[in-house]
């Protein structure tokens, strides 16, 4: 699950900054570009630091009858 | 869940909130949008004839929109009047001369704009309309579209010559708008104009 989350966060940002700086934005659409932009860019790198930080509670080994 | 992500996630909703703001609230406003450079009002005059009657040269170096800075030189009789960021708005005796940047969208080429879009629009808007001439030009280097036409302005004819100079990011839009009298008398004059826009960023 958290290679997926990652590589899912990976995209985002990569959307983002396509958008921010690749895309050709026409005069009347700038103010949504920078808010969609920015905004995959944070929950972009917001979710590749979750990923990368996330730690899962020890397992609790099994008894087999 | 630790410490480390409730801590990511807090400064995510903050960023959040902080873009939000940026963009459609109080702070909006603040970080883009172009505005005018007071370097491009300044103009430096220089003794130039640019046409009969026209010994001084104002020259501005327009500095308001990072891609697209230019370089125009117009006579010095020539009224510069209040202009938004990236252009230029001019009044002399008999007509009026306009500069302005133009965003040309990735679906569309500058000639197709010119043709498709922009002359079916005067078309509507301005009555009387009736194209003169159209022709692909180069001015410095740069692959221009120039539209010539007239349309009636109450009772008088004007004549307008319409050019589209290609840049890095936007397209330069030269207007020049005189009375169909008095356009033969100008023609060399707004040739200079043109042929001294230059971009100074490519």
């Amino acid at each position: 699950m958290k290679p997926i989350f990652s590589i899912i966060s990976v995209i985002l940002i990569g959307a983002g900054l396509y958008l921010k700086f690749l895309y050709d934005v026409p005069d009347v659409e700038e103010t949504t570009n920078f808010f969609v932009s920015g905004f995959l860019i944070i929950i972009g790198i917001a979710g590749l630091l979750i990923s990368v930080f996330w730690s899962h509670p020890p397992s609790t080994p099994q008894s087999h009858d | 869940m630790n410490k480390k992500v409730i801590t990511i996630g807090l400064l995510a909703m903050t960023a959040l909130i902080l873009l939000t703001l940026y963009t459609f609230g109080p702070l909006a406003g603040r970080g883009g949008g172009a505005t005018v450079n007071p370097v491009s009002r300044q103009a430096k005059t220089e003794y130039k004839a640019m046409g009969p009657g026209t010994p001084v040269t104002n020259t501005y170096h327009n500095r308001d929109i990072k891609e697209n800075f230019y370089t125009l030189s117009v006579p010095d009789s020539w009224q510069l009047e209040s202009s938004p960021a990236g252009a230029y708005h001019f009044t002399f005796s008999g007509g009026e001369g306009t500069v302005e940047l133009m965003d040309i969208p990735d679906n569309t080429t500058p000639e197709l704009l010119v043709l498709s879009q922009e002359e079916p629009r005067f078309k509507n808007v301005l009555p009387g309309y009736q194209r003169l001439n159209y022709q692909k030009l180069s001015i410095n280097g740069n692959e221009a579209y120039q539209l010539i036409y007239q349309y009636t302005d109450g009772k008088k004819t004007n004549t307008a010559t319409r050019t589209t100079i290609v840049g890095k990011d936007r397209a330069g839009v030269l207007s020049l708008i005189s009375e169909k009298e008095t356009a033969p008398g100008l023609q060399a004059i707004f040739t200079s104009v043109l042929n001294g826009f230059k971009w100074e960023n490519q």
